[in-house]
């Protein structure tokens, strides 16, 4: 390994490992929010939820508190109401629910679920961040643990099995890919799917593009573009199953014995490294006899000028004796 | 031909049997106690041919899951199966060996007219106890790496005060195009899913992976590998998405990758990038982590970066376009399987034109090698309409051109494809699918006929 290399190596180690710190941080800060003490409000003050989200209690929906709420309280705040009201559409607006979800607030209280099951305890919190609304997983945790239902008309109005979420359309087929890999969200597609619904596409039905002419020509040209596409699916030594078993298709008409017809792909164009993709170490060409150890042979000569008084069986007439011979 | 029609009838005759088992209902005790029963069961006959060859094929598929509550195991402990494979019988047995044969393809290589695969077959525990999830038999693991592999696997939660998940597993690498079996594969590894917030995921894992395998020359040798891998991915909101991966062999940095992808739905905005660069020389490796080494050989070092977007105007109309560069790091050449690369993609989407349903979307594909070593490009046009509850008709286009610029200045291979599909329904259940393909090349042209039946459950 040479010093470039070694350079290379810790440019790219700082660079990654950069990165996972980078991210790191960068998740811890950008986490905190809107600047807001529930702890104050609710542990200090003694308040309920109810007090200021109206919502809470019977509402669809709890929602940030409407400004006009805080002057129940706070009597200097009426000097800032005009200024509350403008920053008011500011607060952060954070959305537990998808699009098309469906929620009621008193359904959940009548059922007997406490705030802090799906909030966590706001007793403690400084700051409105989303880690204070409950995520799917969470919903679906509950949901079955309270033998309530999971399924996906229970929480969407739209999202069933024939309608599938918003994401999936247009782009997915790009997408889904890299969503499934998501560790927060990849579990989220066996909600729907079966377990070997990868398997069925990745595994099973070929991509639109692995035509026949693809099996014959087209697959070399991809492979060496990016190889990495194919290791979606294939993960074994199929390659060389293929290869050995079956010939290019230049390797008809001629190609081998009597007309010999490779060699000149070989001997008389430019050098090649298709050959040795299959034949490395090639029995024939290593088993041809060597010159002999006696002048002329062991220097420069051209052996068609001793070697032409009989039909070399060589395609390539004898101009490239050495190569062989050796 | 009589063997062949023999070995086709009973072939038929087992899909048929597993078709009516499938066929019965589950018990409406069980189905009540939470037991889920889902699955596919399709049988099809294939037939190719072109001016000089001809292949008929059966294939039979069949998708299979269970799962049943287990109380006495714990609340909400599961027990279940899951299966996948195919099998697949060439009905006229004329594929010759020592000539070239444009329809021999993976299927059908083996010197055997009858050939299956099994892709998952494994049953699992979920929740038992102090566990999270037991499971044994053949099984992807996408975790870490994409795996299969016959093994177990146990995943287990230390403390319920952190969301922290403990996940170890191990057996023999599936290499299902592989002749034989070699002794000493072997494949195993843990990883630790940490989950601070609920906007942060973090995963540490292991991964040792040993292979015997066959290489050209007929020489077999065991490659080994060893990963370690650090992953952690952010969520600020829904639809946002930050990743970063890193994977290090043998305590060097192998490769890193970074993706970023921001969706708003209210926007019909989709944007993704990414960035992937590899700073080792990957040689022979596992089958199962590169199977292309042995024949491609080395991968060497490049850094790769890509920008895919999606703008939707209004819900009918849509473009996505993106372009993908990569480069070969250091001073390393090309050669034919090292490239630098350009790709610049366009798709044009109209949804829901004439017909309610339906979506019709003409693109544009192209790779460019540079030092014009490999160029290909590919157009395509598809008209897609469903109809009642899983009714398809699909038809379209597409033309590719593969160019090859070795040593004798331009090798080209043009090719343009017909297609048209019908899938019918029959009840809820039942779908008859009929597919019609004409390839024009200028290799040959070929005509695919497809006939499937198909059993969802």
């Amino acid at each position: 390994m040479n010093s470039k290399d070694v350079n290379l190596m810790r440019r790219a180690a700082g660079l990654g490992s950069g990165l996972v710190l980078a991210l790191m941080l960068l998740g811890f800060s950008c986490g905190q929010g809107r600047r807001f003490s529930h702890r104050q409000h609710l542990e200090q003050q003694g308040l309920d939820c109810k007090d200021c989200h109206a919502g809470s209690g019977d509402g669809l929906r709890a929602g940030a508190p409407d400004p006009k709420q805080c002057l129940n309280c706070h009597e200097e705040a009426s000097q800032y109401e005009a200024l509350a009201q403008k920053l008011a559409p500011q607060w952060p607006r954070l959305r537990a629910l998808p699009a098309d979800g469906k929620f009621s607030h008193q359904k959940h209280q009548d059922a007997g679920v406490e705030c802090a099951k799906c909030h966590g305890d706001m007793k403690q919190s400084r700051k409105v961040t989303a880690a204070n609304l409950p995520t799917e997983a969470d919903c679906l945790k509950c949901h079955r643990e309270m033998g309530v239902g999971a399924g996906c008309a229970v929480c969407h109005q739209t999202v069933s099995k024939t309608s599938p979420p918003p994401d999936h359309a247009r782009s997915w087929n790009r997408l889904h890919g890299a969503a499934s890999q998501e560790p927060v969200r990849g579990g989220r597609c066996s909600r729907c799917h079966e377990r070997n619904h990868c398997t069925t596409c990745h595994q099973v039905a070929k991509p639109q593009d692995h035509t026949n002419t693809w099996s014959n020509f087209g697959h070399g040209v991809a492979a060496g573009v990016d190889r990495s596409r194919c290791s979606t699916c294939h993960r074994s030594d199929f390659c060389i199953q293929c290869h050995q078993q079956s010939v290019p298709v230049s390797h008809q008409a001629g190609w081998g014995a009597p007309l010999q017809r490779h060699c000149q792909q070989c001997h008389l164009l430019a050098p090649v490294s298709n050959c040795s993709v299959c034949h490395s170490g090639n029995f024939r060409h290593v088993m041809a006899p060597p010159r002999p150890n006696s002048p002329p042979h062991t220097t420069p000569t051209d052996c068609r000028a001793c070697h032409h008084g009989f039909l070399l069986p060589h395609p390539d007439n004898g101009d490239n004796c050495r190569s062989c011979h050796k | 031909m009589t063997a062949a029609v023999k070995k086709a009838a009973t072939l038929c005759s087992v899909v048929v049997l597993v078709g009516i088992v499938m066929w019965i209902p589950a018990p409406a005790a069980a189905q009540d106690s939470g037991a889920s029963l889902h699955g596919t069961a399709e049988a099809g006959y294939r037939f190719r041919t072109d001016s000089e060859h001809q292949d008929s094929d059966f294939i039979e598929r069949l998708s299979l899951q269970g799962f049943f509550p287990w109380k006495t195991l714990g609340e909400g402990a599961d027990v279940g199966f899951v299966f996948s494979g195919q099998l697949q019988e060439d009905v006229d047995g004329k594929a010759r060996r020592d000539r070239f044969d444009p329809f021999r393809d993976l299927a059908d290589t083996y010197d055997q007219p009858t050939v299956g695969w099994i892709y998952l077959a494994y049953a699992e525990l979920t929740r038992p106890g102090p566990f999270q999830l037991l499971r044994a038999g053949r099984q992807d693991l996408l975790d870490l790496l994409p795996i299969p592999f016959d093994g177990g696997l146990v995943t287990v939660q230390p403390s319920t005060k952190v969301d922290l998940n403990l996940t170890a597993f191990g057996g023999i690498p599936t290499n299902l195009f592989e002749r034989d079996r070699r002794s000493g594969d072997a494949v195993g590894g843990a990883y630790l899913d940490w989950r601070p917030g609920r906007t942060l995921s973090f995963r540490v894992g292991y991964l040792s992976l040993r292979d015997r395998v066959e290489l050209l020359d007929g020489a077999e040798e065991t490659l080994d590998e060893n990963l370690f891998i650090l992953q952690g991915a952010w969520f600020p909101r829904p639809g946002d998405v930050l990743i970063s991966r890193l994977t290090f062999r043998n305590a060097e940095l192998r490769d890193a990758t970074v993706r970023a992808s921001h969706r708003d739905e209210d926007h019909h905005l989709n944007l993704s990038a990414y960035y992937t660069g590899q700073y080792l020389t990957r040689e022979a490796e596992p089958l199962t982590v590169d199977p292309f080494a042995i024949l491609l050989g080395e991968l060497r070092p490049y850094n790769l970066g890509g920008i895919v977007v999606y703008k939707g105007i209004g819900e009918r109309l849509g473009v996505e376009g993106g372009a993908v560069v990569r480069g070969l790091s250091g001073d390393n050449t090309e050669n034919l399987y090292n490239l630098s690369f350009q790709r610049y993609l366009v798709t044009l989407y109209l949804n829901k034109v004439p017909l309610a349903r339906s979506q019709f979307s003409a693109g544009l594909d192209w790779w460019m090698a540079e030092e014009n070593h490999f160029e290909t490009q590919s157009a395509h046009a598809e008209y897609d309409q469903r109809f009642g509850s899983h009714g398809l008709f699909r038809a379209g286009t597409a033309y590719a051109i593969y160019q090859v610029d070795e040593w004798t200045g331009r090798e080209q291979e043009h090719a343009q494809t017909y297609f048209a599909d019908l899938g019918i329904p029959a009840g809820k259940k039942l779908l008859f699918l009929l597919s019609y393909n004409f390839e024009d090349s200028t290799l040959r042209q070929v005509d695919t006929l497809r006939a499937r039946v198909r059993y969802e459950f």
